[in-house]
């Protein structure tokens, strides 16, 4: 063989093994570390514990609830609709998937916000959107749609209304069994009963 | 030899100066903040119990406040740096973080509370600064250093026996949001047959 085919071939082999050892190429787009910066800084991510509450109630179809709690916590109890997922599998393939659903707003929830924060960090590292936190967590949401507070005589007309939606919602919580006690799915959809009368007259068409 | 230098110097002497230009490239390039940890690696931090400091063992540490400026200036703990958050990617907070590494000394993030450090500190992990850790509470208003506080820990306060007790009672009271709960449909009925034709 000739020497220019042999360094050719040394050249390839070189190249062939700088392609095995170098790492795979992430194909998930990463947001720059300056412009994530500029995301923790700005609040706009928070949503209340009112404002989830009120999309429940109104059955929001963007609406996605992600309960990043443990499986017991939510065994025992969890917002109508929500997907628990565990943290450390936040971005694996079949949840990337879940989370890429065009027109869902992806809240967010564990105990308080520690937990959703990091994850709220992480999935906006990676570009996915509309990715919120419900403020304060559950246990925010326990303690201010469950234990509702009582109107004070002074209240003003804004904070009245604000405490009548939240009897309300405690009521459609509690009373109304809208809780869920076991695990909600997905798709929480109503079997629809349709009753249908039998025809009385045969219709009379044609010539 | 001589003869082949002689009749390409021109291309010899470009190639090498653009491998010098590139080469003073390399050197001289800006270095930017990246990501030295993968999201398997990240998401592992989630829920790291090593993450955080206490602050009876704050002691010998570099504090590292994240407050504004204004809070900063009303009070903070001695010998603690002010970063704001917003800053906290600037080129001579990037320095301290690099210079604080290269000495192996720890740093401690806080703020007001845990959960104002927590995005900060996760950043700067994902960015390789495994030597800074956040604190389990915050910096409060009486002007001193005070543990996490049940709001900001992941202790459960529901009672789903509250929850779930008055389901299927009857208070008394009409639920005041009335969830439609579609029953049974019936569909409009006809009274009188079609009579098409002509």
């Amino acid at each position: 063989m000739e020497r220019k085919y042999t360094v050719l071939l040394v050249f390839l082999v070189v190249m062939a093994l700088g392609l095995v050892i170098l790492p795979g190429k992430n194909d998930r787009k990463e947001t720059d570390p300056k412009i994530l910066l500029g995301s923790i800084v700005e609040k706009s991510r928070y949503l209340s514990v009112d404002q989830v509450t009120h999309r429940i109630i109104e059955n929001d179809p963007t609406l996605l609830l992600i309960d990043l709690r443990s499986a017991e916590q939510f065994k025992a109890f969890a917002l109508p609709g929500a997907i628990n997922i565990q943290p450390d599998s936040l971005i694996s393939k079949s949840n990337l998937d879940l989370f890429s659903q065009p027109g869902k707003d992806k809240i967010l929830y564990d105990n308080t916000d520690l937990i959703s924060e990091q994850g709220w960090l992480i999935c906006t590292r990676y570009s996915l959107n509309r990715i919120y936190i419900m403020k304060g967590g559950l246990n925010e949401w326990y303690n201010t749609i469950i234990q509702t507070e009582v109107a004070k005589p002074t209240a003003s007309s804004t904070d009245l209304d604000l405490i009548n939606f939240r009897n309300a919602a405690r009521i459609y919580f509690t009373v109304t069994g809208n809780t869920p006690v076991s695990p909600p799915s997905v798709s929480n959809g109503e079997k629809i009963e349709v009753s249908r009368k039998a025809p009385t007259a045969k219709s009379g068409g044609g010539c | 030899m001589n003869s082949f230098l002689k009749s390409n110097s021109i291309w010899l002497g470009l190639s090498t100066l653009a491998l010098f230009i590139i080469l003073l490239a390399y050197i001289f390039k800006p270095n930017p903040p990246e990501y030295r940890l993968n999201a398997t690696q990240s998401l592992k931090l989630m829920k790291d119990k090593f993450a955080t400091i206490a602050v009876k063992d704050m002691e010998g540490k570099q504090a590292i406040d994240i407050r504004t400026a204004e809070m900063f200036g009303r009070g903070h703990v001695e010998n603690a740096v002010n970063i704001p958050v917003r800053e906290i990617l600037d080129e001579e907070s990037i320095k301290l973080f690099r210079q604080l590494k290269s000495e192996r000394k720890v740093a401690v993030l806080y703020g007001s509370d845990e959960l104002q450090a927590i995005s900060p500190w996760l950043l700067l992990q994902q960015l390789g600064y495994k030597n800074i850790f956040r604190l389990k509470g915050g910096f409060t208003s009486d002007n001193k250093l005070a543990e996490t506080n049940l709001q900001s820990t992941e202790s459960s306060v529901l009672d789903t026996a509250v929850l779930h007790a008055n389901q299927g009672a009857s208070p008394g009271s009409k639920p005041l949001i009335d969830k439609p709960k579609p029953e049974s449909i019936h569909l409009g009925k006809k009274t009188t047959s079609a009579g098409g034709g002509c």
